[in-house]
């Protein structure tokens, strides 16, 4: 090593014998002192080393004379220590200064936030629409600085178009009629509550049922996908994903994890959001992106992530393989492993709860081997990181962190399940049946109901780059979105009429759907004796009346305790309708029609039949007073199975 | 399908329970009757050693406070704190070599209901609430056939993948009775709401037909039956006899004298209302002579049985009112010939450390007990035993699925049926029989 220092300064004395005579004193004598004071001197590629180059090559360049002293090169070596220890200073104030300044940014927002949410709710419905289109500018603003959407509203109903063509061709090939398209009031209420999760409010609603222009679904679409409202609903599902339900602090971890979510799904591509969802670092109040990782936490983790990954993102259930190799597909157990060996840097085997305090961190010493520290989870085999597919990591990545090389293989243009997997999942949540079922089983053994449709939105889906506000706004602007969902006489059965796509399928409000609705017909849930005050009350709500998973969007999960809560509880009904009649029933003297009437719209974002104003009149006029009997009225529309569904 | 009747009021035909139910379960043979279930579930994890597992041999720092008493069963001894319940150790079993793998009360809580681990997989696994209330119950009745009283555990409280048919029916607060039974107005009202709810929804169902329409619907008409019925009568505790409810809980001086400090009468269980264990216990009993195949009633809100500190008075006091609970329980169900068609679990999601340390003992599942109690059990025996210090288990060590599975077989239900829930794609047996199963036969 000594050899290389010397060489180094022998080339850099013989290069400065072209410009000026060497003097005769020894620099060997010092350089041996040099590296006597800095041993690390010697070592070629240290820091040091590198410093001191740089030095000699600056005072080559400004300071020529500066070899004409005999000691320059413990001279130079002595500011390259210098120089180093000022960098780090200087970095080192640097990163407190970003820490604060990202602490109280974040505290501010969390400020802004809890005050918005305490504004909101304390707003009327459309003072709250107010709010909403003011936060959605501010979004839209923010997202000009970051990513630019590439394909706009012409290639969205391009898109549409294709997907029209081949559902309409595959209907007119099995002889089954499309069902016309739904009315006005059916696609208010169905659009509001797919892309903003709850019903809308009552003067949205007035508002388009008398807009008289012919584009007036394509403008409302586009409004509501601007809203940052949109970006929250996605949180909301994400967040139930993605968040184990046993977590602790559950409401506070879940609100923090949803507003960062929020964020995302407003202004970013899926591939950024999901790499920042796998490849995170640090704890989660710092980057709440990493609540998905640490709900991983124990060593078991790794087999639990690699099957959450390879579902959510990547539509495919590799967790029989954990154990065997798969019976009707082709997943082996090698390949299972493999990709489990991506999450191993993650983990935390002397101490599980470490993670909470030093957060996600990745360690390139922990493999696989690890695992078996903690108790050897089933079906284990030691693998290096393998890609699903076949291709092993090369070992030339020792640069990036498994996860990041994970996140960036997931997210290329040319891997098979990203972006399939997400256009299934965008399809099955606004059509409520999927292209390819189970959702997240995209293997052979599921053949695909609409190969072509499949390719189509999967080809698009990429060429946007990985737009999902696109990729949602060609499907709902599609005729296939947009028929009705009511049975047709005649023609085929209804049932095959719905898997063929030529007439909506009948969805079910989810919890949150059924909370935020309720809220905006309402106002704020009232706190009643009997339900758990401890939790926050969307989040207790939530629990009780939802489900966690992929529950299918068609099926209807709720029995006795959740109907007798429904009904008796007065949370958002019967007491709890209280202001919403007071604000519907002025002034008194308003006929009682308009009343019922706007109830309706309230309620089921429509106006009522003749029938039904022939059955609830003279029900409110036959009450004791007419706010009671209107209570009572609106307390029957929320409890119709209209209400709870989302046709 | 959808006429009028399905919505209107009905009264269910006159069933009273002290009255004819309650002559007509005393008269019938007990082996025709089907088997009843009562989980006694304390949250928190109870210390082993200083209930069901003493061990007076072991060094000061391990045994702890607590002596041990003789039970009525010559050889078996519990902790000093259980006296009622100890004169009626003939009748049960004391599972002291449960040895598991979760030391996280969620996780763990999971475990135990379920019988299977949480994992991340697609599968929602039903709590074994469900599973016998699938397997046992009747399934046109007014009272749901799982019914849990008390706060209990919600993300383990679950009917998973056998729908919202098996969902359990919360009672938070026995005392209070069951919530949201009673309409919020008069029920003239709630009927008229009922009848045009009715007219509005037969519109909506003749234009929109869906499977999700008619569960909606069929769950209201389930809800407003229960409403409507007699049975709901079991909900209510005031028609039980003073001296019945007395049963149930302590005397008053029993807890008393441990109330030196003024903290202790905070330290039993903290959200709960002293006491509302052993009418959570009473209620059960009333559901069970209703027809109800499975109760599960939960003790230890708040911090319960989870003693990291204070562990002697809170263990003292826990005790004391759940021995009052157990003892009350089992007496009354015997008095009225129904102790041999209802099993008792008495079980936590693991033990505590065999080490006190500060005062406190902490979570400890490679060793710890259950007690199963009544369903017609060869009662008076110990299973499974553990070392000096009760650490580990020496003999017979009892893993989840052998408990679940022992706990199937004892009420009749075949632990190897498989389910085949819709999009999972393999069929999942009600116990989880990957790893060998073994059934404590010298039980049944």
């Amino acid at each position: 090593m000594k050899l290389v220092l010397s060489v180094l300064l022998l080339t850099v004395v013989a290069a400065m014998a072209h410009a000026a005579p060497v003097p005769a004193q020894n620099p060997e004598r010092w350089e041996a002192a040099a590296i006597l004071k800095y041993p690390a001197l010697r070592e070629q590629g240290s820091p040091l080393n590198k410093q001191f180059l740089a030095v000699v090559a600056a005072k080559r360049q400004s300071e020529p004379a500066f070899f004409n002293q005999p000691d320059w090169p413990l001279r130079a070596a002595d500011l390259a220590v210098e120089e180093i220890k000022n960098a780090e200073a200087v970095a080192k104030e640097k990163a407190m200064a970003d820490e604060q300044a990202a602490k109280a940014k974040g505290e501010a927002e969390a400020k802004k936030v809890k005050a918005g949410i305490a504004t909101k709710q304390a707003s009327t419905p459309d003072q709250r629409g107010e709010m909403d289109r003011k936060d959605a500018k501010q979004e839209s603003d923010r997202s000009k600085t970051g990513w630019i959407a590439k394909f706009g509203a012409g290639e969205a109903v391009e898109l549409a178009g294709l997907i029209d063509q081949q559902i309409e061709a595959r209907l007119s090939k099995e002889g089954v009629r499309a069902a016309a398209l739904a009315d006005d009031a059916e696609f208010v209420r169905r659009i509001y509550l797919d892309l903003h999760g709850e019903v809308p409010p009552l003067e949205q609603v007035k508002r388009f049922l008398a807009d008289p222009r012919p584009d007036k679904r394509a403008r409302l679409i586009d409004s509501l996908l601007a809203d940052a409202r949109y970006g929250q609903y996605l949180a909301d599902i994400w967040q139930g994903y993605l968040m184990s339900p046993l977590a602790d602090d559950p409401t506070r971890r879940a609100e923090r994890f949803r507003d960062w979510l929020a964020g995302q799904f407003n202004t970013r591509p899926w591939n950024e959001i999901a790499t920042e969802l796998i490849a995170g670092t640090g704890t989660m109040e710092d980057n709440p992106a990493v609540t998905y990782l640490i709900e991983g936490r124990l060593p078991r983790a790794v087999p639990d992530l690699t099957d959450l990954t390879s579902r959510y993102f990547l539509g495919i259930r590799l967790n029989c393989a954990q154990c065997h190799d798969h019976p009707f597909v082709k997943w082996k157990q090698e390949e299972f492993w493999g990709m489990a060996a991506f999450f191993t840097q993650i983990q935390t085997p002397k101490r599980a709860k470490q993670v909470y305090e030093k957060g996600v961190i990745d360690d390139p010493k922990l493999t696989l081997a690890n695992l078996k520290d903690a108790g050897v989870p089933d079906g284990f085999i030691q693998s290096a990181p393998t890609f699903l597919g076949g291709k092993a990591l090369s070992p030339g990545s020792g640069t990036i962190t498994h996860r990041a090389a994970l996140a960036e293989w997931m997210t290329t243009p040319e891997n098979r399940w990203f972006a399939r997997a997400a256009a299934n999942r965008t399809w099955w949540r606004l059509m409520g049946r999927a292209i390819v079922r189970p959702v997240d089983d995209m293997s052979e053994a599921n053949a695909p109901s609409h190969p072509q449709v499949l390719e189509l939105l999967t080809r698009k889906f990429v060429e946007s780059g990985f737009d999902l506000k696109f990729l949602t706004r060609a499907i709902v602007l599609s005729r296939a979105y947009q028929r009705t969902s009511q049975t047709s006489q005649g023609g085929a059965s209804p049932d095959q009429q719905a898997e063929l796509f030529g007439r909506m399928s009948i969805k079910v409000l989810s919890a949150g759907q059924l909370y935020d609705s309720l809220e905006t017909i309402s106002g704020p849930a009232a706190r009643v004796t009997g339900i758990d005050a401890r939790e926050g009350a969307r989040w207790e709500f939530t629990q009780f009346f939802g489900d966690n998973g992929d529950p299918e969007p068609t099926a209807y999960r709720r029995g006795i305790p959740h109907l007798l809560r429904q009904m008796n509880s007065g949370q958002f009904t019967g007491s709890g309708f209280d202001g919403l009649v007071a604000r519907l029933n002025s002034p008194a003297s308003r006929p009682l029609e308009e009343t019922v009437s706007d109830l309706f719209l309230t309620i089921l974002s429509r106006p009522p039949t003749g029938n039904e104003v022939r059955m609830a009149k003279p029900y409110v006029n036959q009450s004791g007073s007419a706010a009671g009997g209107l209570r009572e009225l609106a307390w029957v529309l929320v409890m119709t199975s209209e209400f709870s569904l989302n046709h | 399908m959808f006429n009028r009747r399905t919505f209107l009021t009905t009264t269910a035909a006159g069933l009273s329970l002290n009255g004819w139910l309650g002559r007509l379960a005393a008269a019938a043979p007990e082996s025709k009757r089907p088997k009843s279930c009562i989980l006694l579930w304390m949250a928190g994890g109870p210390s082993h050693i200083d209930t069901f597992d003493p061990k007076p041999e072991a060094p000061a720092d391990v045994r702890g406070e607590f002596a041990a008493i003789e039970t009525s069963v010559a050889g078996i001894r519990i902790s000093e704190h259980f006296p009622r319940f100890a004169k009626l150790m003939q009748h049960a079993a004391i599972l002291r070599g449960m040895s598991t793998q979760e030391s996280d009360h969620k996780l763990a809580t999971y475990h135990l209901h379920t019988g299977y681990q949480n994992r991340a997989g697609a599968v929602a696994f039903p709590c074994l609430g469900a599973i016998v209330a699938k397997e046992l119950g009747k399934q046109d009745v007014a009272l749901p056939n799982f019914i849990t009283i008390g706060r209990g555990p919600q993300e383990a409280l679950t009917s998973g993948f056998l729908g919202p048919d098996q969902q359990p029916l919360t009672v938070n607060d026995p005392v209070r009775g069951l919530d949201f039974i009673e309409p919020e107005g008069d029920p003239q009202r709630f009927a008229r709401e009922i009848e045009l709810l009715h007219g509005f929804d037969e519109a909506f169902h003749s234009r929109y037909q869906s499977s999700a329409g008619e569960t909606h619907h069929t769950s209201i008409t389930r809800a407003v039956r229960l409403m409507n019925s007699q049975q709901k009568e079991a909900f209510d505790l005031s028609r039980e006899p003073a001296n019945i409810r007395e049963m149930y809980v302590p005397p008053s001086s029993a807890t008393a004298p441990a109330a030196a400090s003024g903290k202790m009468t905070k330290m039993v269980s903290s959200g709960e209302r002293a006491g509302s264990f052993g009418q959570g216990c009473l209620m059960a009993r009333r559901l069970v002579e209703a027809g109800v195949p499975f109760v599960e009633v939960v003790m230890g809100d708040g911090v319960g049985w989870d003693t990291h500190r204070d562990n002697f008075p809170r263990v003292r006091a826990l005790s004391l009112e759940c021995d009052a609970a157990m003892a009350g329980l089992v007496t009354d169900l015997k008095s009225r010939g129904l102790l041999d068609s209802t099993l008792i679990v008495w079980m936590g999601e693991f033990g505590r450390t065999p080490q006190c340390t500060g005062g406190g003992r902490n979570h400890w599942s490679r060793a710890w007990s259950t007690v199963l109690i009544g369903g017609g059990i060869k009662g008076g025996q110990v299973v499974g035993r553990t070392d000096r210090d009760g650490a580990t288990v020496v003999d017979r060590p009892i893993s989840v699925p052998d408990f679940l599975g022992t706990v199937c077989t004892i009420l009749g239900v075949d632990y190897k049926k498989k389910n085949h829930p819709p999009g999972v794609g393999r069929p999942i047996p009600i116990v989880d029989t990957s790893k060998e199963v073994n059934v404590l036969t010298e039980l049944i």
